[in-house]
């Protein structure tokens, strides 16, 4: 059964428009509903940012897609010990909600069933073993993690990524509590990257049966233990992985942090570490749009049919961004266009125009001379950084050479062959006088008619 | 040594001695387009191929000036007169100078 009852509907129907690029209609997968409870803060925040939630536990049917068509845009996954799918739902219709643009946050937790892992495994990410947790014996909550030393305090201004546009430094003022499991990303994957990690302290282990000694080596341990990390695949959806189901619930959203060691008390920054990840992968930031592509010859003001080579030209892109509900115009110093005929001829960056009030776009230009080769040649612009969505505008124009009555019909350097070329046609002429009239033995003749 | 020089001597007396003027003149000429044939292909070592198609030109009309009159002097050779016993000189010549037209029409388009 659906019950999508949770959230006063009223308040979502005066909403004209969602907070989110793609779109408000979430479904979160719950182990039980009751569970529902322990997340209120989170329903919270994202019903004032326009979401439109469904809560679903994993025992009843549920479809992502109906008739090729996604029937939600985002997708929570906050069921760490789900041993199937729900009915309707697989890997498979989970990948293919990402291939079709959906966004995905999956959480775990210590009881991490192999569904989950199964489904990590498609985005390289390697979630710990069942009943392993991150402890640190240095680190850790005093309240929270007093047992078993696995609530952690992570300190995001040494431990978060300097990714600006996903989580920036600055939103996130208090160090944010984890009690979880471990995941490993493969760093080969430059799509997918660790957000917050371990303390240097840390390891990964069973957390059941801890009075027992240790006899081999943790195999994660320190900076290579990943607490979150983020993926955007290349048609830009975005995947969250997070090994905490409990970070995003009430009890450590606003807990009071006692860290170990630490005479101060502060407040966790969970709220605001967790709402920053849910806008940037539910695509309410960090988004870019090419609004326009504009080119032609320098002292023009309309793209030619064609170019020629060697000439100037001027080419021009508008880039926008979409953060808090709207598009502001995007500023960067490291836009660069490409002339790609196989390979690039030319590599600029652009040069941004100075925003005013006005502005509603970012505005990028350059102007440059063509390369002396002709060709179906490819204005490229093909920008991908982290945390934005990957621009690749492709402009196809043709570059022409010269006509025969563009360039000098004699060159200096050939003088040599032109005269070769007429002294032998003078040379002939002079060969046939003399040859016929030149009074020679006319011996050949009479000899050939003998 | 002596020997070589005895018998380049005695070739070098015996071709003017016996060969007829008008075939002198076809050497001097054949002569005349090695020679220019020899200067383009030491430029175009020393300046680069660049423009190709003049350089291609100016050595052909060349080449072609070369094999257009060895075969003038093949076919109007007294001593080949039986080789060839249906092509008078007249008509060698005149082929010669067919050939060296379409030649030349070919070389100036190419040239420029």
């Amino acid at each position: 059964m659906r019950a999508s009852v949770l959230l006063s509907s009223l308040a979502l129907a005066l909403v004209a428009q969602a907070a989110s690029l793609t779109g408000p209609r979430t479904l979160v997968l719950l182990d039980t509903l009751d569970e529902a409870d322990a997340y209120m803060e989170l329903w919270t925040d994202m019903q004032e940012r326009h979401y439109n939630v469904t809560l679903h536990e994993v025992s009843s049917p549920v479809a992502l897609s109906k008739h090729d068509q996604r029937l939600f845009d985002h997708l929570m996954i906050l069921s760490p010990k789900m041993k199937d799918y729900p009915k309707g739902m697989s890997a498979k219709s989970v990948v293919g909600f990402v291939a079709a643009g959906g966004n995905v946050m999956i959480a775990g937790s210590s009881e991490l069933g192999n569904t989950i892992r199964e489904l990590s495994r498609e985005f390289d990410v390697e979630y710990e073993n069942k009943f392993t947790s991150v402890l640190d014996h240095f680190n850790y909550d005093t309240h929270l993690g007093k047992e078993k030393h696995d609530a952690i305090v992570v300190d995001p201004t040494t431990h978060m990524a300097k990714a600006e546009k996903i989580i920036a430094q600055d939103k996130v003022p208090g160090p944010i509590l984890f009690r979880g499991v471990a995941h490993a990303v493969n760093p080969s994957n430059s799509l997918l990257q660790p957000i917050l990690w371990a303390p240097q302290e840390s390891y990964s282990w069973e957390s059941v049966n801890l009075e027992e000694s240790a006899n081999q080596d943790p195999t994660l341990s320190g900076k290579g233990i990943s607490l979150v990390s983020v993926m955007q695949a290349r048609n830009n959806a975005r995947i969250a992985f997070l090994g905490s189901t409990e970070m995003l619930t009430d009890a450590f959203f606003s807990a009071p942090v006692n860290k170990h060691g630490d005479e101060k008390e502060t407040v966790s920054g969970n709220r605001l570490f967790i709402e920053e990840l849910t806008k940037w992968t539910f695509q309410e930031k960090g988004a870019l749009d090419v609004v326009a592509v504009e080119h032609h010859k320098v002292g023009e003001w309309e793209a030619p049919a064609h170019y020629r080579i060697k000439d100037n030209m001027t080419y021009t892109i508008s880039l926008a961004e979409y953060h808090d509900g709207e598009w502001h115009p995007f500023s960067a110093d490291d836009v660069q266009l490409e002339l790609i005929m196989l390979d690039p001829y030319i590599r600029k960056t652009l040069d941004q125009v100075p925003l005013d009030d006005q502005s509603t776009v970012g505005t990028f230009t350059t102007t440059l001379q063509l390369p002396d080769q002709y060709g179906v040649f490819k204005f490229t612009v093909n920008y991908k950084r982290p945390g934005l969505t990957y621009v690749e505008s492709v402009t196809t124009v043709g570059i022409h050479p010269f006509r025969h009555d563009q360039y000098p019909r004699f060159i200096s350097q050939a003088k040599p062959y032109y005269t070769s070329a007429a002294s032998m046609g003078v040379g002939l002429l002079v060969f046939s006088v003399v040859y016929l009239w030149g009074g020679l033995d006319s011996s050949v003749k009479t000899t050939k008619k003998a | 040594m002596e020997e070589i020089k005895s018998a380049s001597s005695t070739l070098w007396k015996s071709y003017f001695k016996d060969t007829p003027k008008s075939l002198k003149l076809i050497d001097g000429y054949m002569v005349y387009v090695l020679l220019t044939g020899i200067i383009q292909f030491i430029y175009v070592c020393i300046a680069g191929t660049f423009p190709n198609n003049a350089f291609l030109a100016g050595f052909i009309s060349t080449v072609a000036s070369f094999v257009l009159a060895a075969n003038l002097r093949i076919q109007t050779n007294p001593k080949n007169a039986s080789q060839f016993p249906t092509t008078s000189p007249e008509r060698a010549f005149a082929d010669f100078l067919a050939c060296n037209v379409v030649v030349h029409f070919a070389v100036a388009n190419f040239l420029g």
